[in-house]
Order: structure tokens, then C-alpha cells, then sequence
């Protein structure tokens, strides 16, 4: 067994109601580490090509991170990776929380299920033993019936719950998975494909503790000690502390890039209505991930227009923006309730609000009104109409049958040019940041293979000013010259790669996004230094930035092998036009350059320019060579 | 004069608050007042006078003790 690991994963054929053990040794590890990159791995490795997202071929993998459930700060992150039913593509979403850690506590780094369940099930998991149960009584239940079910029948009052709502049960393209009711794997629609083999949940509950797996407990402890003071005493994770992600949102609309009616206009009129005030008036309190002293998540109830509970997390700055001002809706309460609606039903809260933008913007232009949705009226502003939508979509009825296929199919259906207005990337709904402010957030909305995620790398703004706190943060990782948020140029895409790369190795570490520099308070130097105290490893930041390239290299040959190639690496044509308004009224992304801009990534990714294939030298150097044959991605 | 220091800038404020006062005797270049206060200029994205957005590097720009600053960090991720 390898230090940092428990050497095992557990195999689930929900077919056949079997459960197995596998082991693996440590030069395997050492490649695929844990998260993004072990999940990855068994993906294009056991999925047939071609597998119906929703059918019993397609293979769902919950990879705990390398680090996930050390005693260290934001060191709590898992990855579900399956084929999306939203995109097609290689489906990838992360979450923080308990389970993960809990799961590596359980005796396992990750979890294969496959097959499907003829019947509703969910997975106990205790200490290196599985069962599979039933879950008959549990379909259709709310999160916390299920929950409070599951612990009451194990007995286990701290088993860490992870689940579907109605909205996987149901099969909605982006329904999501969520854990301890408060984390949440919202993107790609993860969440269905567990629906699809009928499995509500995975229970898992763990004696050990990470210190006993790790090579030099002493060092790890005194790492993690140290870095939960240093939280109070960085700018940006004393700021994460106090205030969450909600507190983002004045600062985005002051600077023009922050996603409002449908990604037209880059600053919020009526920004007050949802900014960091009216938050503040209905935040109760914050919650914590495991062991992490940022403590960012937080908690909003109250009783007025709308009941609110502190049963969920959030909202969240995604949720702020993706009901807000995406939606002109200026009210907090509205936006309290339709984050609350999404989490208790398992939607992912960015592709549903970023599909009911759409069909707002579809409703201007004459595509779509209420004989189209049942008689719903859906208009920018009108907050009534976005909380009548939401469990409709969940439940795929009346409009919902139609919202539930998502922007990118809703505009194949009913066509008349609405395929403009679907902000979408691959099919999956752009997160709430604004491109056109920050072009390196572009390239990843672009070029990564789940499609529009603002997790892929760093986001422009951090490159501005070498003075700046991030900036240092980042020059260990070989970035020292600063460039502007708008440049698009060769030193642009250099930092972009090295970003893709170091988040991708987050991925794969169990790091959330919050942590490591030039995020946060954790600096290159730290990370470094955990991962050789896990591990025993001399790890160096070349062989992270690596880890995390072997691991983006696995995606993108999954999505070769399933058809996607260059010309799905593109942004909406709507960013290529003008803002709207807002302080960078005039601001586009131009078409030339951004398409330079990819072949030069590319070409530093080592891939066809044409094709953005790897090339086999590239997967050669990556330890990949196996991948360009088995998957039969035709590599260049 | 008005200060607020949105987001993680608020690190920088009295007792670590983002909104208070800060008194200025006389007139003075806005990036002058910014290093009174103790903001680090690179960590400001956006600064904003009496409402309205201001390049960082005018040296035009003076701001006297009935003004109001609005300082926004380079916000990244959410």
C-alpha cells in the first residue's frame, strides 16, 4: 500500500448486486493519485465507447482526492467523473464536504459503480465492507428523510450521506449529487447517471484516520496547524471566511463582469437588491467542510415573502448571480428560495438558472411563451415564474419537460436562431463569470472538456499587477511576468496553462479551489510540502503540474473517442459581440484572436492544432501511451 | 472621508472592518490617500470616486475629506 492512500478501490456491479475489492500498488498511484486523474483513468479505461450516459455501460466514478480528509484546510475534495448526460462528453463535477475524507476513513479511495440496479438500492459502506440495500423506501423521499433514514437503519449518527434528489431520480441532464445535504457535485449532470442505475445513495462511515495512512504523520499534523492560523491572516481566505463566496458579487458588477440578463450586460442596475447588504440580512450563520478552518459556506433563513431554511448551503455567489442579475431578479429572497428549491431537488443551481436565462431572453424574441410552457409566462425580473419552473423541471412536467433538456437542446428543438442566445459551452450552461472581462476564463470555458466550468484555471484578474498578493503567490509555479485581463497573447496562454495544470492537479490532490495560491492562503511551497509528508514522495511542482496535465489529457481522450474534436472547443457567438453595458460597455473577445489564442494552447499542450488531439509524443512523455490505443482516440 | 474596502481589501481596514472613516486634513492625490489608508494599490482592481469608476493610474485624481472611495479587489472564482 502506498502512503496517502489506502492501495483500494471498491467495485460495484449493480447489475449483478456484486461488490469487489481491487488493490493497486504505488506506481500506479504515483500516476493517478486520487480524484480527477484515478476517476479518469477507470473511465476511459472501463466505459465502451459510445455507452448511453444513461444506460447501464456507462461508469460512474467517485474519487476521493490524494489529500482528501488530511487535517488540513480545504483538504476535502472528491470528483464524480461519468459520461454526461448534459454534454456527451467527459462529465466531471468535485465537491467538498465529509464524504470524501470519509471515504479514504472508510478504507477506499474511490468508488467503480457500474451496471444497473434492477430495482432502487443505495451503497452502505463500513470500513472496507460494502453492502448494497435497499432503497425502495427511499425513492422519492426528500434529501433529509433520506438521510435521517439511512443513519437511523445503520445506526451510525455521523455516516456521511451522499445522494440524489427527485431530479436525478427523474433523469434531468443536470441533476446533481449532493453530500451531507450541504455539498453538492452540481456540474454535468452526474446526479443522473446515479439515478439511472437506480442508486438514491452511498452511505459511508470509517474508523481510521488519515495520519495513519500518511508516510510522516508528525509533519502533515504541523502543516496543517500551521496553515489554519494562516487563514485569518491572508487577505483572500480571511475574506472567504467572513464572508463566503456571496461576498464577490458587488465587486464583479463594479468591474463590469458580473453576468447579468443572460450574459447581455456586465453590471446589475439594481445590484443592491442581491448584493453583499441584502445578503447579510438573511445569512444565519456558516458552516465548515472538514477540517477546514476558512469555513466558507454559508447559511441563509428566514420568514417573510418566502420561508427559508438553513436545511441547505447557500446561496452561493453562483446561485446570487445565476437567479439575480442573470435573471434580473433583484430580489435575495427570490434567489434564497430558488437555491433552497434546486438543492432540496437535486438540480445543479447553475445550469438550471443559466437555462431559465435562456428560455427568459427565447420569451423576448417571440421562441418561447406560455403555450410552450404550459402556460408559464418566464420573463426576465419575474421571480414568481422562475420558482414555479424550478420543481417542474425536476419533476419533467408541464414546461419542465422542456427546460429539463438544458439551453443547448431546448434551441436545437425549437430553433429560430435561439441557439444564440444559449450560453452554453459543449452544452453545459457557463458558470457566472464573465468572459469578456477575463478572456483566460474564455479558454477554459472553451477548451475543457466538460464544457463552461470557471474551476479550470486562474482567473485573469490575479495577473494584472506582479505586486499584488496573488501574483507572488504564483511565482513559484514559474509565472513572473503580469499581463492584462484582456490580453490574449503568448504570455496569456502560457499562464493559462500552467493554471489548467496546477488546478488540475488540485483536482486530483482533493484541494479545494479556495486553498492553494494564487487563489488563497496556501502557498506553492505548502502544497509541496503536505504532499510529501502524505506520501513520503520528493515530489517536486513539475511532477504536480504533471499529474494534473496526465489527468486533463485523460479527458480530452475521452472526448476524442466519443466524437468531440476542435470545432467543439468554442465559445457562444454572443461573446464575441459587444457588452451590452456596464463599466465595459464595448468589450468583446475577438474571433482571430481567441482561435490563436487555442492553437497556441495547443500547441504548448503538445496537440493537434487542427484536431486538438494529443499527439503521441505528448502521451508518450505523460506515461499515456496505453491510453491512445485502448481508447482508440486516433491520436495525432 | 468615506472608505470602503470591498471583499478580501477589507483585510486592510481598521480592526479588519471594509467600511469606515477616514478623516484627510487637505486634498490629495486618490493613490496618496489609498497608502494613508495602508491598501496595497496592486490589490486594487477597481476604485471608484463618489460613485463613479477611476483609472488607478490618473494622477489627476484628488479626492478631499467630504469624498467617498470605493476600493474592489481583483475577485477571482466563486
Amino acid at each position: 500500500m502506498a502512503f496517502g492512500s489506502n492501495g483500494a478501490i471498491l467495485r460495484v456491479d449493480l447489475s449483478n448486486a456484486r461488490t469487489a475489492v481491487e488493490t493497486f500498488d504505488e506506481s500506479f498511484f504515483r500516476r493517478y493519485p486520487g480524484g480527477k486523474a484515478l476517476a479518469a483513468y477507470h473511465l476511459l479505461r472501463e466505459m465502451p465507447a459510445g455507452a448511453d450516459p444513461l444506460g447501464p455501460d456507462n461508469v460512474l466514478v467517485l474519487a476521493a482526492g490524494l489529500l482528501a480528509g488530511a487535517p488540513l484546510s480545504t483538504a476535502t475534495r472528491f470528483n464524480a467523473i461519468a459520461r454526461s448526460p448534459l454534454t456527451g462528453g467527459f462529465g466531471e463535477s468535485e465537491a467538498g464536504g465529509f464524504w470524501g475524507p470519509e471515504l479514504k476513513m472508510a478504507g477506499f479511495d474511490a468508488i467503480i459503480l457500474t451496471g444497473r440496479s434492477p430495482e432502487p438500492v443505495w451503497l452502505w459502506v463500513r470500513d472496507g465492507v460494502a453492502e448494497i440495500r435497499d432503497g425502495r423506501a427511499l425513492w422519492g423521499q426528500d434529501p433529509p428523510t433520506v438521510q435521517a433514514a439511512i443513519r437511523e437503519e445503520t445506526g451510525e449518527k455521523l455516516a456521511r450521506v451522499l445522494q440524489i434528489g427527485r431530479a436525478g431520480e427523474n433523469l434531468v441532464p443536470y441533476a446533481m449529487i449532493m453530500n451531507e445535504l450541504r455539498h453538492y457535485n452540481g456540474r454535468t449532470g452526474m446526479g443522473a447517471v446515479m439515478g439511472s442505475k437506480n442508486l438514491r445513495a452511498v452511505a459511508v462511515k470509517g474508523s481510521r484516520r488519515y495520519l495513519e495512512l500518511a508516510h510522516d504523520p508528525g509533519a502533515l499534523s504541523e502543516i496543517g496547524k500551521r496553515l489554519s492560523k494562516t487563514v485569518t491572516e491572508h487577505p483572500q481566505s480571511w475574506d472567504l471566511r467572513t464572508k463566503g463566496t456571496p461576498g464577490l458579487t458587488d465587486g464583479l458588477n463594479a468591474a463590469g463582469i458580473l453576468p447579468t440578463r443572460n450574459f447581455r450586460l456586465g453590471s446589475f442596475e439594481q445590484v443592491e437588491g442581491i448584493g453583499w447588504k441584502a445578503y447579510e440580512a438573511i445569512r444565519s450563520g456558516t458552516r465548515s467542510c472538514y477540517a477546514c478552518a476558512i469555513r466558507c459556506k454559508p447559511e441563509t433563513a428566514f420568514e417573510d415573502r418566502y420561508r427559508v431554511t438553513d436545511t441547505y448551503d447557500g446561496p452561493e455567489y453562483e446561485a446570487v448571480a445565476g437567479f439575480g442579475s442573470n435573471c434580473a431578479i433583484f430580489d435575495i429572497q427570490v434567489v434564497a428560495r430558488a437555491n433552497e428549491l434546486c438543492n432540496e431537488l437535486g438540480l445543479d443551481v447553475i445550469s438550471t438558472a443559466g437555462t431559465v436565462a435562456f428560455a427568459m431572453e427565447c420569451a423576448e424574441h417571440g421562441l418561447l411563451g406560455p403555450a410552450d410552457l404550459g402556460g408559464l409566462d418566464l420573463r426576465f425580473g419575474d421571480g414568481e415564474a422562475l420558482l414555479e419552473a424550478i420543481p417542474q423541471i425536476a419533476d419533467r412536467r408541464g414546461p419542465g419537460e422542456l427546460l429539463a433538456l438544458g439551453s443547448r437542446r431546448i434551441a436545437e428543438r425549437i430553433g429560430g436562431g435561439s441557439g444564440s442566445f444559449a450560453m452554453q459551452v459543449k452544452g453545459l450552461e457557463m458558470a457566472m463569470h464573465e468572459p469578456r472581462g477575463k478572456v483566460g476564463v474564455a479558454l477554459g470555458y472553451a477548451t475543457n472538456e466538460a464544457g463552461a466550468d470557471h474551476l479550470v484555471a486562474f482567473h485573469d484578474p490575479i495577473f494584472v499587477n506582479a505586486e499584488s498578493v496573488a501574483f507572488k503567490g504564483a511565482i513559484p509555479l514559474g509565472i513572473t511576468e503580469p499581463t492584462g485581463a484582456l490580453d490574449l497573447g503568448e504570455k496569456k496562454v502560457g499562464i493559462w496553462y500552467t493554471g489548467e495544470r496546477w488546478n488540475s492537479a488540485e483536482k486530483v490532490l482533493g484541494l479545494c479551489f479556495f486553498g492553494p495560491a494564487p487563489r488563497s492562503f496556501m502557498q506553492v511551497d505548502d502544497v509541496i510540502a503536505a504532499v510529501r509528508a502524505a506520501t513520503g514522495w520528493d515530489i517536486t511542482v513539475d511532477e504536480l503540474l504533471e499529474i494534473g496535465e496526465r489527468a486533463v489529457n485523460l479527458a480530452r481522450l475521452f472526448n476524442v473517442r466519443e466524437g468531440f474534436s476542435r470545432a467543439d472547443d468554442r465559445l457562444p457567438d454572443r461573446l464575441h459581440t459587444p457588452l451590452e453595458g456596464g463599466p465595459l460597455v464595448g468589450a468583446s473577445i475577438d474571433r482571430d484572436a481567441f482561435e490563436g489564442a487555442i492553437s497556441a494552447l495547443y500547441a504548448l499542450k503538445g496537440w493537434d492544432p487542427a484536431t486538438g488531439i494529443p499527439t503521441r509524443e505528448r502521451l508518450a512523455q505523460l506515461g499515456l501511451e496505453w491510453a491512445a490505443s485502448e481508447s482508440a482516440a486516433r491520436p495525432g | 472621508m468615506k472608505v470602503h474596502l470591498w471583499g478580501e481589501l477589507g483585510f486592510y481596514g481598521p480592526a479588519k472592518r471594509g467600511r469606515f472613516e477616514f478623516p484627510i486634513t487637505h486634498e490629495m492625490r486618490v493613490t496618496d490617500a489609498l497608502r494613508l489608508i495602508g491598501v496595497p494599490e496592486a490589490d486594487v482592481a477597481v476604485l471608484g470616486v463618489n460613485g463613479e469608476v477611476v483609472p488607478l493610474d490618473d494622477p489627476t485624481i484628488v479626492v478631499a475629506d467630504r469624498d467617498r472611495i470605493d476600493c474592489y479587489p481583483a475577485t477571482s472564482g466563486g
